[in-house]
């Protein structure tokens, strides 16, 4: 934020630093191994008078002299020029941190440079002694070099600590200092052994050749073993959550490891190989390929600590994208555009959002992430996003992933930066037209005062979501259950079960009979599906209920809807479109689910032939993995985080603008929403997390401490589908709303449920008298204003709870005068 | 837009400012005396060949020699100035940097390209023939157009009031052509090479001369004129510079005068110089010329801090005290030089022993 951004398109993303880097690591190793391999030779050449090698080792340091000095030194200045210009922030701090150890290199270049023309120069002279005092003293410099810069580069990954002292030592001689300097010595020794290799084949007396070849694998093949050991010695000493990343934590990078454990026995067999007697052009091929294969093991071990690093520049003190942690709570609050010298953009506006977003790109992404290019495209990245998914995306960026920095900025500015990555990538969003039809109530069956019984049927919830998801994962929460009552109607009404059977048929679904129970009748695993035959989308289809006697007369007949809605919103941060015009999970989506499980939990679901049964990891109460709900949950209040009512509509059918709507009853007309009684996402999912938690689940530790609570300190624990919110936390003695939060009291056990609770007589079910949560008497269905209220117009002719309005006729074919199943019937 | 709203916040420096503004001025005196030496004498190469004479050949063959040599000391002297002025005005060259980057970075290609080029035109000259003139001429087409990069950022840097230019051309192609001091500074510079190029053959030659070389006589008086000419031509240009410079600039502050002052002892200096010159006597045209070049070193340092100063000072810098690692990299740099000089000590005797050789 302090600097200018270098907007480049295809070409950022750090694409120029990565190729200057990856050519001078390589060759500064080389430039210290290849000049302790020069000193031994030199030593050999003198002491055992191996006379003809001395014009092998001319040549060998004649290239070793351009190469290093021209290519080498470059592009050790191109590192500089490179990263003043990509990461100006993280450049400036490690320059003026170190920058007398910056000198005290240049000091050793300048002395690598005069020693090794000096040396070139005394192959005209006789002085041995001399040339190999100038032999060894190159090595010294040049491993002075590389024990100072390792300095530099180590603080980056461990600044240990140096981030509270801000001391020269405390940063320089910091945690992977010295492994890492184990491992780059070895390196060193293991490449000039591989450059003796190839140029050991320019040898003509093929005795001479031979033996210098095996002599040069011997400096590949021995410190290759000590590579091991010093990285994992490397791995060993980094916090554990810079071990998992640089272990190939993160998908993103894991091919990182893949390579250096495949590049290392590359290089160990093409060294033994060269010791066999090969023909000259054989051993060539196989210097080439070692060396190639050596290029990777460095190229991966230089990528692993940088993916350790992330999402940090320098560990815990400047992120990738220059922004410094001491910048971010000011940035939050003010913005980044604010708070940034070059934004052009200060204030957003609606006719400035998509250049706000352009400008927060540049500032916040690019300097990982190309536009059409190599590095990290964001283009194919950013395509399944709708700009609401991408909002999400940036909420819990930095979070459960840990590869990637946080956004830092304001909610408008989040919302600009989504805007610009989505629609103006991508175009405009498509909206989805949602046309809902009115559907014709069902006749109604007949009931006047001679009817002997009533008939009740609720569907166990209110709100169901299926998932289709393509045959590929189900959550199984989809089939429903019906709980029907048949009262015989009398002053003293009773509840019959005995000889009496209840059957069930649902529109275009399955029918069948339904199991007498306590004064109830109950029927399970309704699968019922929300599209019509002629394929329109339908998520209330009619259930009609028949009781008859043992005779088979038709006792009361009623009907009810039984919910069921494919409209889940995954597609709305998962990509794809809707695979039934307004709903259902896409294959595409379906897909990028268990893609982004697999990533985050390194499972391989994706690969799995059979549909996945989320459940069957994620059980409630089980031993394994935490429940689905608090799984859900948990992970998605991180990235849906600082919502309303909004956060719970992107997954549930609720939204109000959706194909189902299907938040219906009064309580959404009074003005309240999802969260008044289930809590604000976060809230709500700290309540599951604490249930898991206390059962000891670390996941929900990780994840409690990454959500912040919203409107209660610290919720209770509880049970998904056990322990929900109660009626009577607002309805207090079943009276008018006291207040219109009921997050909390939880309530006690199924049995306490609003689909399962008794009355004070213990006879009628809640929603035998209300209908459905969600959907109490009288609902707004908008597939037909009448469609939820089926029953209490059969049977009283007012969409009111029954009973309701003192109708107690209804069942006590008389009027009453004391509210026996509960306080506050209006009776009072 | 206020220019200092754009100026972003330095970062702390371990020990005063004045340290690393010592260690600015010599190491940039050493850069520039590499690479104008380097320079210059890549450009009277490339004279030479144009003018296509075979008694020039020993000239460009010495060239040839010692071009990737003085390459490599000029990088390498250009690595610690490069360092110290990211030290003390980091904050404003990274962002001049970032305002050119395409040209920024391409330093690094065509330095790399014209290393190469110097080491063909050294290894393969007996055989290139006809096509040494492209490869000293291309060689110094990349050297000059590098000149140009780092006088087009150094102009940027010393300019803030220029940088909101950025907001109209974000990708790094910015330079510093509408800035009337650009072309003059930059002419200056690689005028003043050419005589220090000059000077350098007729030094190279002066010893060969002493080595007992009978034709080295001719290339030390041709490398005089060189010299000489190129100076008196650099007045004009300096002149040009001068006059380019913020009315009053020299007279009005302290530096000001400063700067006015070693001007004068600048140009003092280069009168005899040019004399000396003209009368074929490297060696005290060299004292004088260092001496010049010294006090240019000082002159461009005031110049910059005139230019800045209604922006920054580098004494305004914070200093987080560590003054260990000062004492460690003196250390360093003590048993560095004391090695070198022993190495090049020998390296000279070695080299006058060859030439005593009959």
């Amino acid at each position: 934020m302090n600097y200018p951004v270098w907007q480049l398109d295809a070409f950022g993303g750090g694409l120029w630093i990565i190729l200057i880097a990856v050519f001078h690591v390589y060759i500064a190793h080389f430039a210290v191994g290849g000049g302790l391999f020069i000193a031994v030779m030199e030593t050999r050449v003198q002491r055992l008078g191996l006379t003809p090698l001395k014009d092998y080792l001319r040549r060998y340091a004649k290239f070793f002299l351009v190469f290093t000095m021209v290519v080498g030194g470059l592009t050790g200045v191109g590192i500089w020029f490179s990263a003043s210009i990509t990461a100006p922030g993280a450049t400036s701090v490690l320059i003026h941190t170190f920058v007398l150890g910056w000198a005290t290199e240049w000091t050793f270049f300048l002395a690598e440079i005069v020693t090794l023309l000096v040396y070139m120069r005394s192959f005209e002279a006789q002085r041995s002694t001399r040339r190999l005092i100038l032999a060894w003293l190159y090595f010294v410099f040049a491993f002075g070099s590389l024990a100072t810069v390792q300095g530099f580069i180590s603080y980056m990954l461990t600044p240990g600590d140096w981030l509270t002292t801000q001391r020269f030592w405390d940063g320089f001689f910091n945690p992977t200092y010295w492994p890492g300097l184990a491992f780059r010595t070895c390196v060193c020794a293991i490449l000039a052994g591989i450059f003796g290799l190839l140029t050991a084949q320019g040898v003509e007396d093929a005795d001479q050749r031979k033996r210098l070849t095996r002599f040069c694998a011997l400096w590949t093949i021995l410190p290759l073993p000590l590579a091991g050991l010093s990285g994992w010695w490397h791995i060993a000493v980094l916090p554990p959550a810079q071990k998992a990343l640089a272990l190939g934590g993160n998908p993103e990078n894991a091919w990182g490891m893949q390579v250096f454990l495949w590049a290392g026995p590359v290089v160990l067999a093409g060294a033994a190989l060269a010791c066999v007697r090969l023909p000259r052009l054989g051993a060539r091929v196989v210097a080439v390929v070692a060396l190639a294969a050596s290029f990777m093991f460095l190229g991966s071990f230089e990528y692993m600590r940088e993916a350790g690093r992330r999402p940090f520049l320098v560990t815990g003190y400047i992120y990738s994208n220059g922004i410094r942690v001491s910048q971010v709570e000011a940035a939050n609050r003010d913005g980044v555009l604010a708070t940034a010298r070059f934004s052009r953009v200060k204030t957003i506006t609606p006719e400035n959002r998509m250049q706000a977003g352009e400008e927060l790109y540049f500032l916040e992404c690019s300097s990982c992430h190309s536009l059409g290019g190599i590095m990290l495209d964001i283009k194919p990245r950013s395509a399944k996003y709708t700009a609401f998914g991408m909002e999400s995306l940036l909420t819990g960026l930095g979070k459960v992933g840990r590869y990637m920095p946080p956004f830092v900025g304001t909610q408008e500015e989040k919302k600009a930066l989504a805007a610009w990555l989505t629609e103006g990538l991508h175009g405009p969003a498509k909206p989805v037209a949602v046309t809902i039809p009115q559907l014709p109530d069902p006749p109604a069956p007949a009931f006047n005062d001679s009817s002997e019984y009533v008939l009740t049927v609720a569907a166990d919830r209110g709100i169901n979501m299926l998932a289709d998801a393509d045959g590929r994962w189900t959550l199984g929460v989809g089939p429903q259950n019906l709980t029907a009552q048949l009262i015989k109607r009398d002053p003293s009404p009773m509840l019959v079960t005995a000889d009496i059977q209840v059957t069930y048929a649902v529109e275009n679904g399955p029918s069948g009979n339904m199991r007498p129970g306590d004064k109830a009748f109950t029927a399970e695993n309704i699968r019922a599906t929300p599209y019509a035959k002629d394929g329109a989308f339908n998520p209330y289809p009619l259930v009609t209920v028949q009781a008859f006697d043992k005779d088979g007369k038709l006792l009361a007949q009623t009907s009810a809807v039984l919910p069921v809605s494919t409209e889940l919103g995954c597609r709305n941060c998962h990509g794809g479109s809707w695979s039934h015009a307004v709903a259902g999970i896409a294959p595409d989506t379906a897909r990028d689910v268990l893609k982004a499980h697999d990533r985050l939990s390194g499972t391989t679901l994706l690969a799995s032939r059979e549909p996945v049964n989320c459940r069957s990891c994620h059980a409630t109460g089980g031993d394994g993995p935490m429940s689905l709900s608090a799984s859900m949950h948990g992970l998605h209040a991180v990235y849906l985080a600082g919502r309303g009512a909004e956060a719970c509509n992107t997954c549930h059918p609720t939204d109000p603008a959706g194909a189902t709507r299907a938040f219906r009853d009064p309580h959404n007309a009074a003005g309240l929403d999802c969260t008044s009684c289930h809590g604000a996402l976060e809230d709500h999912a700290l309540s599951l997390l604490a249930g898991e938690a206390a059962r000891n689940s670390a996941s929900a530790k990780m994840l409690m401490a990454l959500i912040p609570p919203r409107d209660v300190p610290k919720p209770q624990p509880r049970s998904p589908w056990i322990n929900e919110p109660k009626c009577v936390s607002c309805h207090v003695d079943y009276g008018a709303p006291q207040s219109g939060q009921s997050f909390g009291p939880w309530s006690n056990g199924a049995s306490d449920l609003f689909k399962n609770k008794r009355d004070d007589v213990g006879a009628m079910v809640c929603a035998s008298c209300h209908g459905s949560a969600h959907a109490v008497y009288p609902a707004n269905n908008p597939y037909g204003a009448n469609r939820d209220n089926l029953q209490p117009l059969q049977y009283q002719k007012s969409a009111k709870a029954l009973g309701g309005g003192k109708q107690c006729g209804v069942c006590h074919a008389m009027d009453m005068d004391t509210p026996a199943h509960h306080p506050g019937m209006g009776l009072e | 837009m206020d220019p200092a709203a754009l100026i972003p916040i330095p970062d702390a420096i371990p020990v005063s400012w004045w340290w690393f503004q010592a260690f600015l001025l010599l190491t940039f005196f050493l850069h520039l005396v590499a690479m104008n030496a380097m320079l210059g004498t890549a450009f009277i190469g490339l004279v030479s060949h144009l003018r296509g004479t075979n008694d020039r050949a020993s000239c460009t063959e010495a060239i040839s020699s010692n071009l990737p040599f003085t390459i490599a000391f000029a990088v390498n002297f250009g690595v610690a100035p490069l360092l110290f002025v990211q030290v003390l005005y980091g904050h404003l060259i990274y962002t001049s940097s970032i305002l050119m980057a395409v040209f920024w970075l391409a330093v690094v290609g065509l330095l790399i390209i014209a290393y190469g080029l110097a080491y063909v035109y050294k290894d393969l000259y007996p055989r290139l023939g006809d096509a040494r003139l492209a490869v000293i001429g291309l060689a110094t087409l990349l050297l000059l157009a590098i000149a140009f990069i780092f006088t087009n950022n150094i102009s940027l840097m010393q300019k803030p009031i220029a940088w909101d230019r950025y907001f109209d051309q974000p990708r790094g192609l910015l330079l510093a052509l509408d800035d009337p001091m650009l072309l003059p500074r930059y002419l200056h510079f690689m005028v003043s090479s050419v005589a220090v190029g000059g000077l350098a053959i007729a030094l190279f030659f002066h010893w060969r001369q002493r080595g007992g070389d009978r034709n080295a006589g001719a290339w030390v008086a041709s490398g005089c004129r060189w010299f000489s000419y190129a100076t008196m031509a650099n007045f004009a240009v300096g002149f040009w510079f001068l006059a380019t410079l913020p009315k009053g600039m020299l007279t009005t502050t302290i530096p000001g005068l400063l700067l006015l002052a070693t001007l004068v002892g600048g140009i003092a200096l280069s009168v005899p110089a040019i004399g000396l010159g003209l009368a074929g006597r490297a060696l005290p045209a060299l004292w004088c010329t260092l001496g010049t070049i010294g006090l240019m070193v000082l002159a461009r340092s005031l110049l910059r801090t005139v230019l800045l100063a209604p922006w920054f000072s580098p004494a305004q810098l914070p200093v987080n005290p560590s003054s260990a690692p000062l004492l460690f990299f003196l250390l360093v740099l003590l048993a560095g030089v004391t090695l070198i000089g022993w190495m090049v000590r020998f390296t000279l005797r070695s080299c006058a022993n060859q030439e005593d050789r009959p």
